[in-house]
């Protein structure tokens, strides 16, 4: 009914005026236009793109002061500086590194996440930095620096340090004249015991699965001593996810649970209200990571003298040391191998790992990535002992999800959740942990 | 036997519970969200069920007094609202030229805007950062409208084309006998008539442009750029066990969506029916 020669062309006008009525407005003004060349010609203009996770307070001002110290001592250069949240922090990496645009330096917690990057060539071997720089690589804790490095090379630079540790109710305890365990058998007489009392053994959530997970991490390590983990991770050895120590960590786990070691509803509950429980004193323990302090002087501030840490019980028989701690790297940075200014980033990774920003993350209740006596002597008192924990340490296993492909983090989580729940047996986790990891080495 | 067209008085009851159990499942959550923002800390803690004490702002204001929020609130509306007028723009004249026009390549040009409907978004999230790198729009609030746009367009011509097809020829076929131009049928004769239909698109465009996230977090960063969402998002972590603060921001954020939608509602249901019985 109509000929189109004058309606396309019309179509055609509209939708052209559409798009520079709006790219006008707001896309032409010079700075859009400088900015977004930043991803990909950081070269000229001597700038550097820095993401971290650092997005509130206390911690926040901790790398705000080591970037403005930065800024201050290289006035030629300028850093972006990007807070961002956890997850969208790694979803967003995630997209630029896809995209050949990654920021220059950016936040790592090592591991297995970094090791993907680390073999896709987009990080820069920190180890020729460090040892033009020997004073600044003696200083670093040389534990926290394996879980940035793979087949010998520094791949990023930890400036602080998690651990798991038991911790418990001062209070409680003495009330009830209990003595914090030692052994495994000790803690399910600690359990009876709180529970005869009224009192929940253990505060945990596990709706979460990592909160479970590092009860079977422990286990399994004070069972078999880290090499089972190591041999079944890297698959040498006839290293296997079925070992009997992973077996037996599982058994014990239902043990606890049938001796009703936990909360009523504990695998629908999450962290948050876990830790209410231990804050509120309902709960007499809690196996968390170090930032558990960090809640307690923010949400319980008058918990701070009632907690008490000390490490996992020893397993009887068990080959695992009794100092082998689970931890891991709270925060670390590494460089992109595509920066344009390594030299520039690399003074800004001594500035965020030096002492000065060191003992700030201290006074936050973190644990400094340093050498022990430097360490030490900056801790906050509230921290002191899960530190001393830490750095009495003869190992210290990684977390396991963080030390697995994702793939397989996924299931030991999954695995171990269904372990608590009552719903898989010890034995028919560790086959289909093992299953997952034969057919995931049979893809390689 | 009894007619089609009458209910029964059990079926009316029937139907009218279904309506109020959906009424309640849509409309507990924001009225939980809005009591919660509205109570006292210690109020919360003591039962997060029972209705505030009073009609408390402090929470609100405090968070519209921080100079962030508003920015994510500017930014927010600048994106939002730029996307969908660059959205109508295009796609109101393309679906009447595929609703009303006949022109060679026409099933082409309808296949081609379908197409953009299945492409599902994270399989694009890596070229249009390139994209937007190499035309220097990255982390520009124009980049994140075009890519908003260039997702709305397909659904708001399929949408579109549907209510242009259902106003009989014989409309612009009278304008073009009194001497109207294609363009003058399209402004003067058939946007003023589509107007329900505009609404309707403006509407659902609107609410899922403002709540979008993956797009704007990639395409995005520096701080001062972010949309309400990411700044909701980091709202959330730094205020952490501090529900009532999280309600209160999450309140603020859903408060424009909620005013349009009552705003443009008799629009809406009217442009969801115009096209089946205008005529």
């Amino acid at each position: 009914m109509q000929n189109w020669r004058l309606s396309f062309p019309t179509t055609c006008v509209a939708i052209v005026m559409g798009v520079v009525l709006l790219a006008g407005s707001n896309g032409c003004k010079r700075k859009p236009a400088s900015d977004g060349g930043s991803i990909q010609r950081a070269a000229a203009s001597a700038k550097l793109a820095f993401w971290h996770i650092q997005s509130y307070s206390p911690t926040k001002e901790v790398v705000a002061s080591a970037v403005s110290r930065f800024r201050a001592r290289n006035p030629g250069v300028t850093v972006e500086e990007v807070p961002l949240s956890n997850d969208p922090f790694k979803q967003k990496l995630k997209i630029a590194m896809g995209a050949g645009s990654p920021p220059d330096v950016f936040h790592t917690w090592g591991g297995g996440a970094l090791k993907s990057y680390v073999d896709a060539g987009r990080i820069l071997d920190l180890t020729p930095a460090l040892n033009a720089d020997p004073v600044w690589r003696d200083s670093l804790y040389p534990r926290a620096l394996d879980f940035c490095s793979f087949d010998g090379k520094v791949c990023a630079i930890p400036t602080d340090v998690t651990a798991v540790g038991l911790f418990y109710n001062k209070a409680i305890f003495e009330r009830l004249k209990l003595d914090p365990p030692q052994t495994f058998e000790q803690l399910m007489g600690c359990c009876e015991k709180l529970k005869a009392q009224g009192v929940i053994p253990f505060a945990m959530g596990n709706s979460d699965k990592w909160p479970g997970a590092f009860f079977f991490a422990y286990l399994a390590t004070r069972v078999g001593g880290t090499g089972p983990f190591r041999m079944a991770a890297s698959r040498e050895k006839d290293g296997s996810f079925a070992d009997p120590c992973f077996i037996r960590a599982g058994e014990m786990l239902q043990r606890m649970v049938k001796a009703d070691a936990f909360p009523p509803g504990f695998n629908g509950m999450n962290f948050d209200q876990a830790r209410r429980l231990f804050f509120t004193e309902r709960a007499g323990m809690i196996l968390m990571g170090s930032w558990l302090l960090a809640y307690a002087g923010k949400e319980a501030p008058e918990m701070a003298d009632k907690i008490g840490c000390v490490p996992f019980p020893v397993v009887e028989n068990g080959r695992g040391s009794a100092t082998t701690v689970i931890g891991g790297v709270n925060a670390g940075y590494a460089i992109s191998s595509s920066c344009a200014n390594p030299v520039a980033a690399i003074a800004l990774l001594k500035e965020l790992s030096g002492e000065e920003a060191a003992r700030q993350w201290a006074a936050t209740g973190r644990i400094p990535a340093l050498k022990g006596d430097i360490a030490l002597a900056m801790i906050s008192p509230q921290s002191a002992e899960i530190a001393k924990i830490v750095h009495a340490a003869d190992e210290i296993q990684l977390y396991y999800d963080q030390a697995l492909p994702p793939r397989l983090a996924e299931k030991h989580k999954e695995t171990t959740q269904n372990i608590f729940a009552l719903t898989t047996t010890p034995d028919q986790a560790a086959k289909e942990m093992e299953n997952l990891a034969l057919e995931m080495a049979a893809q390689k | 036997m009894a007619r089609p067209s009458s209910v029964t008085a059990g079926g009316r009851l029937t139907a009218h519970l279904l309506l109020f159990a959906f009424f309640v499942l849509a409309v507990f959550p924001m009225v939980w969200m809005t009591f919660t923002g509205m109570k006292t800390r210690e109020e919360f803690t003591r039962s997060i069920w029972a209705p505030p004490g009073g009609l408390r702002l402090d929470s609100f204001r405090a968070i519209l007094s921080e100079p962030g929020f508003r920015r994510y609130y500017v930014n927010n509306a600048i994106v939002t609202l730029g996307a969908i007028a660059l959205t109508l723009a295009v796609s109101a004249p393309a679906a009447f030229a595929l609703g009303c026009l006949r022109f060679r390549g026409e099933k082409t040009v309808s296949i081609v805007i379908v197409a953009g409907l299945i492409l599902p978004v994270h399989v694009t999230l890596i070229p249009l950062l390139k994209l937007l790198g190499g035309i220097g729009l990255y982390d520009t609030l124009s980049g994140l409208i075009m890519v908003h746009a260039a997702f709305s367009i397909p659904v708001s011509v399929v949408i579109l084309r549907a209510f242009f097809h259902e106003i009989p020829p014989a409309i612009p076929d009278a304008a073009r006998v009194d001497g109207c131009s294609t363009i003058q049928i399209l402004l003067h004769i058939m946007l003023p008539l589509a107007r329900p239909a505009l609404f309707t698109v403006g509407v659902f465009l609107f609410v899922n442009i403002w709540n979008e996230f993956v797009f704007a977090l990639t395409f995005l960063t520096s701080p001062e750029k972010k949309t309400l969402p990411l700044g909701l998002m980091e709202f959330a972590e730094s205020h952490g066990t501090d529900v009532v603060s999280s309600c209160a921001a999450m309140t603020l954020g859903a408060a424009p969506l909620m005013i349009v939608y009552f705003l443009a509602q008799k629009h809406i249901v009217r442009g969801l029916t115009a096209g089946a019985v205008s005529g």
